[in-house]
């Protein structure tokens, strides 16, 4: 499927434009609810220092149009489509082909299909929903840098209880996890994953949500991948002034067949104040560390990579976005010069079509 | 075993919550939640996600508000567009199939009534958060209040038909009343001769429409765009030209902006006015809101 | 908030700055080896000798510094004698188990090349066929780890690091037989010299 849409461009891309052109007529007349949607993500990354790894190019990093609408009166379907950069091309490829229903059980959503599975904070939002330009370390390094898709079943379930509780568990194929070019291999586990989120609503103006996670696998090659994690967010709003505190910390345990055990462990927490509805200035912290990591000996080698990358956000409303942000990190390992890189980032988000849900 | 206590105490907690008899409901304005509670009386439980001085358009679709409609027996929206950037979540995250789109425990009263401003022509997002289907705050007029009062009322019956007779006498007192006092209120502002108003967003249109009041301009430049240096001083023209002597800004907004206006036009004053049940602790209902609105043209006292 | 925020950062750049105290601590023991700055050890040699610029004879060399990161670069430059090879295995456990490998042997001038993962061994000699194995031999070999199978790419006297560039591309020409699970990476020298054998951060960027 994915070699014949990266053939078939030109075809795909003139479909979808008309697609996307009869949405109010597919809206309005046909009275079929289907909800067309586009976002476009541009990104820039400029050198600041020689040792920048910056490419000090400006290209558009996605274009991703959605299609949404009740299937019937149980069903409801979701097709999201993105083009890529890839290699000097664009290239399109399925994001999402979900099939899902909040109707069947009482408390229950199911969805079944191609999807960004449900763990974590960022992983569960589209990138160009993100409250920041670039993915931080511990997220690029365990799920890649857009996350990771997958395809399978997963359910979520509201536990009866005076709080709330949600409890979403799911297993996927996991052929491949991360970023491959090829269908992969069986697993000798397949990818499963389960999610605990909870909720405080402390006030009207303020909102907590907090959940811990769980994602496991046992690849072909017999290598057991064991992720733990934990994730949260924060949010007060009064008129036009908010705040937004988020952060995710995750472990994770490589047990290849045969190797040593790989243990690294990574964190970011950002926060964010908006001044206004159109203006927010943000700052983010990155930690991620090999704690495994030893010489040829046994040695225990000391490593870590920080970042600090201070953003500011400037919205002319819902649907278009800009952002500036300055990224320093440093990379240091015993016995080893210490690597730094800086880069200044810009980004324009822009949306078309039907307004977007958004989610806490 | 403590496991199993608490699993216990939290299913008969759950069970004793739903056990009350009364229709749970869920509303997405504080107006709708004081309607429904003067209609359904003592039979209905009412809960509002939007807080009377909270903007209804940019309502967080927090997990606490999906929790809450996993448990509801009906919810009420205003629709045309309103809660279109965050209800549908709640909604679907409520994961409630009795609440959902189509069935009887939702219901939309915006486009139940006669609706303000529906564009004519093609509109896009050039125009704004242009609310396609017409002007959503139908509750700032008593008398569509009066109407909704009925149509939850026939909802209610539907839901709990035991108590119909009860909804329906309770609608229509509610109707009378407002009707009454419509005249009322309708005196007290001609006496005022204010009849020329600038807003910050075109929340009171319905409450314009029926006490014949014109609202010349609107701070926004568009609908949902805050305020433009450029727009700001057409809108201070405006003002000075139209000889405008009242500013009033709903009370979920900045009113630094409408300050500056009233400082290069001779005359005018600024109110920031609750534009919803419970915007101030002395709107306790919608008889409050309006008497409220009805001062800020007499006196521009707060209540 | 904003002093919590400055107290995490000046903590976080404490913890660096203790990091860049230890690069000055000199890390090289008496009996540890090193080529052109890079400690390794010796395991299971032949007739080995080593200097500070290069390596000869054959033996198994592990470098004492792991490779943190998934994705690496490696540049070597060696000759081999007639039937002699290197064999480097990266993203190894310890004792080079466990890694993924690229073998070069030579036969007469020719250049057999061969990628390794476990027992499975992949023939790539053909992409190989332009090189003349009697002479010195420089390669830039990029592996990204992160990918399963892993992505290997070969430029032979590179100036430039694209995909066309590269003589061997496991996404186009072969792929991998498997995934390195480790961070240790080192070489066997089967009668060779080596005079250059470096890591650095992946060349070409997806």
């Amino acid at each position: 499927m994915a070699q014949w849409m990266r053939r078939n461009q030109l075809f795909l891309g003139i479909t979808l434009w008309s697609l996307s052109q009869c949405s109010s007529l597919f809206a309005d007349v046909n009275g079929t609810g289907l909800s067309v949607s586009a976002a476009v993500d541009a990104v820039g990354a400029f050198k600041v220092g020689k040792d920048s790894k910056a490419k000090d190019t400006l290209e558009v990093r996605e274009a991703e149009l959605s299609l949404y609408a009740p299937i019937d009166h149980i069903f409801d379907g979701i097709l999201s489509l993105a083009a890529h950069r890839e290699s000097g091309m664009s290239l399109f490829e399925l994001h999402e082909a979900v099939i899902c229903s909040t109707k069947l059980i009482p408390g229950m959503s199911l969805r079944v299909g191609q999807y960004f599975l449900g763990v974590g904070r960022l992983n569960r939002f589209h990138r160009h929903d993100w409250p920041f330009i670039s993915a931080p370390k511990v997220f690029s390094e365990f799920f890649g840098e857009e996350g990771v898709l997958d395809t399978g079943g997963e359910i979520s379930y509201l536990v009866p209880t005076l709080f709330f509780l949600d409890i979403t568990a799911g297993v996927t194929n996991g052929w491949v996890y991360g970023h491959a070019h090829n269908e992969g291999k069986k697993p000798k586990t397949p990818t499963h994953y389960l999610r605990m989120g909870t909720f405080l609503d402390p006030s009207d103006d303020l909102g907590l949500a907090l959940g811990g996670n769980y994602l496991g696998r046992i690849s072909s090659d017999g290598t057991k991948t064991q992720l733990f994690g934990l994730d949260g967010v924060a949010k007060w709003n009064r008129k036009s002034m908010s705040l937004l505190v988020q952060g995710e910390t995750w472990l994770r345990q490589l047990e290849p067949e045969a190797g040593d055990e790989d243990v690294s462990l990574g964190s970011y927490l950002y926060q964010q104040v908006g001044f206004s509805k159109n203006f927010y200035a943000g700052f983010r912290l990155d930690y991620f560390t090999v704690s495994s990591l030893k010489d040829a000996t046994g040695k225990k080698i000391h490593n870590a990579e920080y970042a600090v990358v201070p953003t500011v956000t400037y919205k002319t409303s819902e649907f278009a976005t800009f952002r500036l942000a300055y990224s320093n990190s440093i990379n240091t390992q015993e016995y080893q010069t210490d690597k730094i890189n800086q880069s200044v980032q810009l980004q324009s988000i822009f949306i078309l079509g039907a307004h977007p849900t958004h989610d806490f | 075993m403590i496991f199993n206590k608490l699993l216990f105490l939290v299913l008969i907690v759950s069970w004793a919550r739903v056990a009350t008899g009364k229709i749970t409901v869920l509303t997405t304005t504080s107006d709708l939640k004081s309607i429904t509670e003067e209609v359904g009386g003592t039979e209905v439980e009412v809960e509002s996600f939007c807080q009377g001085a909270q903007d209804p358009h940019f309502l967080e679709a927090k997990p606490s508000y999906m929790q809450k409609t996993n448990h509801a027996d009906l919810v009420i929206a205003i629709g045309l567009g309103l809660e279109v950037g965050w209800l549908s979540k709640v909604l679907s995250g409520g994961r409630n199939p009795n609440v959902m789109d189509g069935k009887n425990g939702y219901l939309e009263v915006g486009p139940l009534v006669q609706v303000l401003e529906v564009p004519k022509g093609p509109v896009s997002r050039a125009d704004g958060d242009v609310h396609p289907e017409g002007n959503p705050h139908v509750t700032l007029d008593p008398i569509r209040v009066g109407q909704i009062g009925e149509q939850i009322a026939i909802r209610l019956s539907t839901l709990d038909f035991s108590h119909a007779e009860k909804y329906k006498q309770n609608a229509a007192l509610l109707k009378a009343r407002l009707e009454n006092k419509t005249k009322s209120w309708q005196q007290r502002i001609d006496q005022t001769t204010l009849k020329k108003i600038v807003t910050h967003h075109k929340t009171l249109s319905y409450f314009f429409d029926r006490f014949g009041i014109q609202n010349v301009a609107i701070l926004e430049p568009f609908p949902g765009v805050p305020p433009t240096a450029p727009h700001v001083l057409s809108v201070i023209n405006t003002s000075a030209k139209e000889g405008v002597k009242l500013l009033l800004v709903e009370n979920y907004f900045d009113d630094s902006v409408a300050k500056r206006v009233a400082r290069d036009v001779p005359g005018v004053r600024v109110e920031s006015v609750p534009v919803s049940v419970g915007g101030t602790s002395e709107i306790k209902n919608v008889d409050d809101l309006f008497e409220n609105l009805v001062r800020k043209f007499e006196s521009g006292k707060s209540k | 908030m904003k002093s919590l925020s400055s107290l995490v950062l000046a903590s976080m750049l404490a913890v660096g700055c203790n990091h860049g105290d230890r690069n000055k601590s000199n890390t090289q023991q008496a009996d540890q080896r090193n080529l052109n700055g890079a400690g390794y050890t010796l395991s299971e040699s032949g007739s080995f000798t080593h200097k500070e610029n290069e390596m000869s004879g054959s033996g198994t060399v592990v470098f004492t510094i792991p490779t943190k990161d998934k994705d690496n670069s490696y540049s070597l430059t060696f000759t081999l004698a007639d039937a002699g090879s290197l064999t480097l295995t990266a993203n190894a456990g310890r004792g080079l188990r466990s890694g993924i490998s690229i073998q070069f042997t030579r036969a007469g001038a020719a250049l057999k090349a061969s990628l390794k993962s476990g027992s499975t061994e992949v023939d790539i000699s053909s992409k190989f066929r332009k090189i003349d194995s009697s002479k010195e031999m420089i390669f830039q070999i990029d592996m990204h780890n992160s990918e399963s199978p892993t992505h290997i790419l070969v430029w032979a006297n590179p100036t430039e690091f694209s995909e066309d560039s590269a003589l061997f591309n496991s996404e186009t020409d072969a792929e991998a037989p498997g995934q390195g699970g480790g961070n240790i990476w080192g070489l066997v020298l089967v009668n060779a010299v080596v005079t250059s054998a470096a890591t650095a951060e992946p060349k070409f960027e997806e």
